[in-house]
């Protein structure tokens, strides 16, 4: 008999149990999920998928390719030497491909064209995938573009399924989610929302706070995302002589999503101080630093000259480094250690978790200096993880990640698991709004999202074969958290099928 | 252990239910709306991707419009394929005789150069904004007809279309939510032996309760039709069930027309055609509830005034709005019209955006629900006292 402490690790801290895995994790829990704070790589450089640089060579690549193709259009102008030239040539470009930018939605991947979206790219990444040949159509570059991020979604997905260190792969969900970027935005988004979080999140999320909080805003999703690649100081060259101006989109994100939170105690005078802080922040692209295409720049010619004042605290104008001292200073701040702590318990535990766990994290948080191996190792020692409370709804995507664990599927194709995820009402970096996905019950517990679990379980379990008979696999995936009840009726199936749909649909299933 | 796994989209099942919590609580729930029912009836119609007004309701007087859309502009009533004379200088795209009709029997306003507060063109801002109820993107994480819901003194419950609720109807407030199915359907038994084991989870209970009841009142899916007529079909059984909720919200995509969209037939006016048929079968739906309906129409912004060199048209901020339903007092344009002469394009390029469809949606609400102007100024649309409700849009 395993002890209920192994369910506990497998379901509460990690992303639920594979068949056999609470034998392996065995008499001492807490030590198979401190081992994953410290042994484990979790970058997935292994799967060769293209960084976001990469990414956004290839979306100006289709951007130039559709242009040339639209015999009507006016030519690309050629790239020039003069700074105002190349400065106008950055805004006209930008509001040019605004105005063309057509929807993620039309371009088809969406309802019945999800089926025809490639799969093929999953296996040519694996197998190191050049960039695509100059010579192909727009139409070919922007099928590219989806298969990305259809590759993102398969690769995060079925490392998931398949990792031993499912704890650590919770912990960047939490984090990836915390620093949520919208892939549908733009195409831009969605050949970079995939790769931010293996670039700024994955090597991070043990690491020190501010080290995390610095490789999130500087990467160019989140630059894109929240419009700080074209946010402008008034005073700067480029606020002077082409009429453009601050975005405060990221900088007020920043203080009440990232760091302080929204009682975090600044201002609006703060957030616009920090906005002009944080100018220059930008990618570069065919008309700014053309040498670093798709890389984060600082471009001191879109910056905000002088010092500026933040939470009663006077920073100089040492251009980037304004910003990154100001960022630090966020992360070091107890607010951020009270905002995180709070967000870990409520996503670990429960919605409304105890207040014992809050002050022990938020402890650690601030006495570690931030450092989230320790807060995450706090987590692991807290009793109150361990009070056998299984109070937290299983969010949609939670759920079909631990349904596939149990049974041990790791054949979907991405396209597949894009339809589930889109079925099931949350598809990986498919959140529109900053906050990231909702965090309460309410959200998950709705009849839409409660029947297309029944009916996924349901026509999962019809495709599973060879698997232990549903009572067995019930016993071993849920062990002691099972009720007698729940027992009862997976025994009291009618066949196999029914057997493994009320498994998964079970309410010791559907918590954690 | 791996296995093979097929998916079969084709068939049906439901995906119903009530996200936050609705009016589902409570472990003996029979029904799946139990908040007061509320008789004045909204559906918001989203139009996803920037709809072409000018190409829908058509200014046929102008020589300036036919001079810009050489293939694409629609042709005066009368000649063939021409629009469907509506008044004076303007007629409706001829893929939508229901709406002609809905208009002509004063069914119908129309609400030109319209636009919410927003004047660039992306479509992501565009939406949100259109949705938010603010005048800037990402101004509220909620929707204006959810926080409606709150303040409305009848407390109607509502209702979303779609696997994902828009952003119009996410907040606070109870709703319900229903989508076309993606796959099939669990047997009655299972679903069945399911609640068995959700006796002491009052929670989950009540969301899979939620979706027999409502799936009980839908009845046989293959009476929806397809497309979005079938969304609005549904929308309009639920709604018009017995203490059906006051409020819905549909969206549909495919607006975003940069090339090829055709004139009189063609993308947009297939487009048009499952529109018009879509808001017919709302009509059928809803019954002597019609009476007590209006619709909002709105898209996040219109498109350039001249065609494009991919017979197309690029994003352009003034659109076109619609308000129908048998409670609305129409056959007439409301607003102003800003013209389409070269000097009156906004930025040369389109059409002026004059009419700020929270001006629209405000009197549409303080008439329909009772809404004060305090909410509507601060809540339902922050910060918006400078725009002052229409009057006289309700029968």
């Amino acid at each position: 008999m395993v002890d209920l402490d192994a369910y506990i690790a497998a379901h509460k801290f990690g992303l639920g149990a594979r068949f056999d895995e609470t034998i392996n994790i065995g008499a001492s829990p807490q030590a198979w999920l401190q081992a994953q704070l410290t042994d484990v790589s979790s970058t997935l450089e292994e799967y060769n998928l293209p960084s976001s640089q990469a990414g956004i060579e290839l979306f100006y690549h289709y951007l130039e390719t559709q242009r040339a193709e639209n015999a009507a259009d006016q030519p690309i102008a050629a790239a020039s030497v003069n700074v105002k030239q190349q400065m106008g040539g950055f805004f006209q470009s930008y509001e040019r491909m605004t105005a063309e930018q057509v929807l993620y939605e039309d371009l088809g991947v969406r309802g019945s064209n999800i089926a025809n979206a490639t799969n093929v790219y999953l296996k040519k990444s694996q197998n190191n995938i050049s960039l695509p040949a100059s010579n192909k159509t727009s139409q070919e570059l922007a099928e590219d573009i989806f298969a990305m991020y259809y590759a993102e979604i398969g690769v995060r997905t079925v490392h998931a399924i398949l990792t031993p260190a499912s704890f650590r792969e919770a912990l960047v969900r939490f984090w990836s989610d915390h620093f949520s970027v919208y892939s549908q935005k733009s195409l831009q988004l969605l050949v970079t929302a995939g790769a931010m979080e293996r670039e700024a999140i994955r090597p991070n999320v043990t690491g020190k706070f501010v080290d995390l909080l610095i490789a999130a805003e500087t990467h160019p999703a989140m630059l894109m995302y929240l419009d700080n690649w074209i946010s402008i100081g008034p005073n700067s060259y480029a606020g002077q002589n082409f009429g453009y101006g601050l975005n405060e989109n990221l900088a007020r994100e920043i203080m009440e999503l990232h760091t302080l939170g929204v009682n975090g105690g600044y201002e609006q005078e703060d957030i616009v101080s920090f906005a002009k802080a944080i100018t220059g922040w930008t990618i570069g692209n065919p008309n700014i630093q053309p040498e670093q295409l798709g890389n984060f720049i600082f471009e001191p010619l879109f910056h905000e000259p002088g010092s500026v004042n933040v939470m009663n605290k006077e920073y100089l104008g040492t251009g980037q480094d304004q910003g990154l001292e100001i960022l630090a200073d966020f992360a070091s701040n107890a607010a951020t250690a009270g905002f995180i702590a709070g967000k870990l318990a409520r996503h670990f535990h429960s919605d409304n978790p105890p207040q014992s766990l809050i002050d022990r994290l938020e402890l650690a948080f601030i006495s570690s200096g931030g450092d989230l191996g320790v807060v995450s190792a706090t987590l692991v020692t807290s009793p109150e993880m361990w009070d056998g409370t299984f109070a937290k709804l299983r969010n949609s995507e939670e759920f079909v990640i631990a349904t596939l664990r149990a049974f041990g599927v790791d054949t979907l194709t991405p396209g597949q698991l894009v339809f589930v995820f889109d079925a099931v009402g949350q598809v990986p970096f498919g959140y529109h709004a900053p906050d990231g996905w909702p965090k309460e019950e309410s959200s998950w517990a709705s009849s839409s999202i409660s029947s297309a679990k029944i009916n996924y379980s349901e026509l999962l379990a019809s495709f599973v074969a060879g698997q232990p008979e549903p009572s067995t696999m019930a016993t071993n995936i849920l062990g002691s958290m099972l009720s007698a009840s729940s027992a009862d009726g997976i025994s009291n199936a009618v066949n196999v099928e029914q057997g493994y749909t009320l498994m998964m649909m079970s309410p010791e299933f559907q918590r954690r | 252990m791996s296995c093979s796994y097929r998916f079969d989209p084709t068939r049906r099942g439901l995906l119903l239910g009530a996200a936050g919590g609705l009016a589902l609580a409570g472990t003996n729930s029979r029904m799946a709306f139990s908040a007061t029912p509320s008789e004045k009836k909204l559906v918001a119609v989203i139009l996803h991707g920037g709809m072409d007004g000018l190409n829908v309701v058509v200014p046929t007087y102008s020589d300036d419009y036919y001079a810009a859309r050489a293939t694409i502009a629609i042709p005066q009533a009368g000649e063939p394929n021409g629009a469907i004379d509506l008044t004076d200088g303007f007629g409706m795209h001829p893929s939508m005789p229901g709406f002609a009709h809905f208009y002509l029997k004063g069914q119908m306003a129309i609400m030109h150069a319209a636009s919410a507060p927003y004047d660039k063109r992306s479509h992501f801002d565009g939406q949100d904004v259109l949705e938010n109820g603010t005048d800037q993107p990402l101004g509220e994480n909620t929707g204006w007809l959810n926080r409606a819901l709150g303040v409305a003194p009848a407390l109607p419950s509502a209702l979303g279309i779609g696997s994902t609720v828009t952003l119009v109807l996410k907040g606070q407030n109870n709703i319900a939510t229903w989508a076309e199915p993606k796959l099939a359907e669990a047997s009655a038994d299972t679903v069945a032996k399911t609640l068995a084991l959700y006796g002491s989870d009052p929670v989950l209970q009540a969301a899979l309760q939620g979706s027999v009841d409502i799936g009980s009142i839908i009845g046989d899916l293959s009476n929806l039709g397809t497309g979005f007529e079938f969304d609005a079909r549904a929308a309009g059984k639920i709604m018009s069930a017995d203490g059906g909720p006051g409020a819905c919200a549909l969206t549909y995509g495919g607006w975003d027309t940069h090339a090829n969209q055709g004139g009189s037939s063609g993308q947009l006016a297939n487009n048009l055609a499952n529109l018009d048929r879509a808001m017919v079968a709302l009509r059928e739906e809803l019954g002597d509830k019609w009476n007590d309906t209006v619709v909002v129409i709105a898209t996040e912004f219109g498109r350039t005034f001249a065609e494009n060199g991919t017979g197309g048209t690029d994003h352009g901020v003034g659109g076109v709005s619609f308000l129908l339903g048998g409670a609305v007092k129409g056959r007439r344009f409301i607003g102003d019209w800003p013209g389409i002469a070269p000097s009156q394009l906004n930025l040369g390029r389109e059409l002026y955006p004059a009419n700020d469809l929270r001006a629209m949606l405000k009197g549409m609400f303080r008439d329909h629900w009772g809404i004060s102007k305090s909410d509507l100024d601060n809540i339902v649309f922050p910060n918006s006292a400078a725009v002052p409700a229409m009057t006289n849009l309700l029968r």
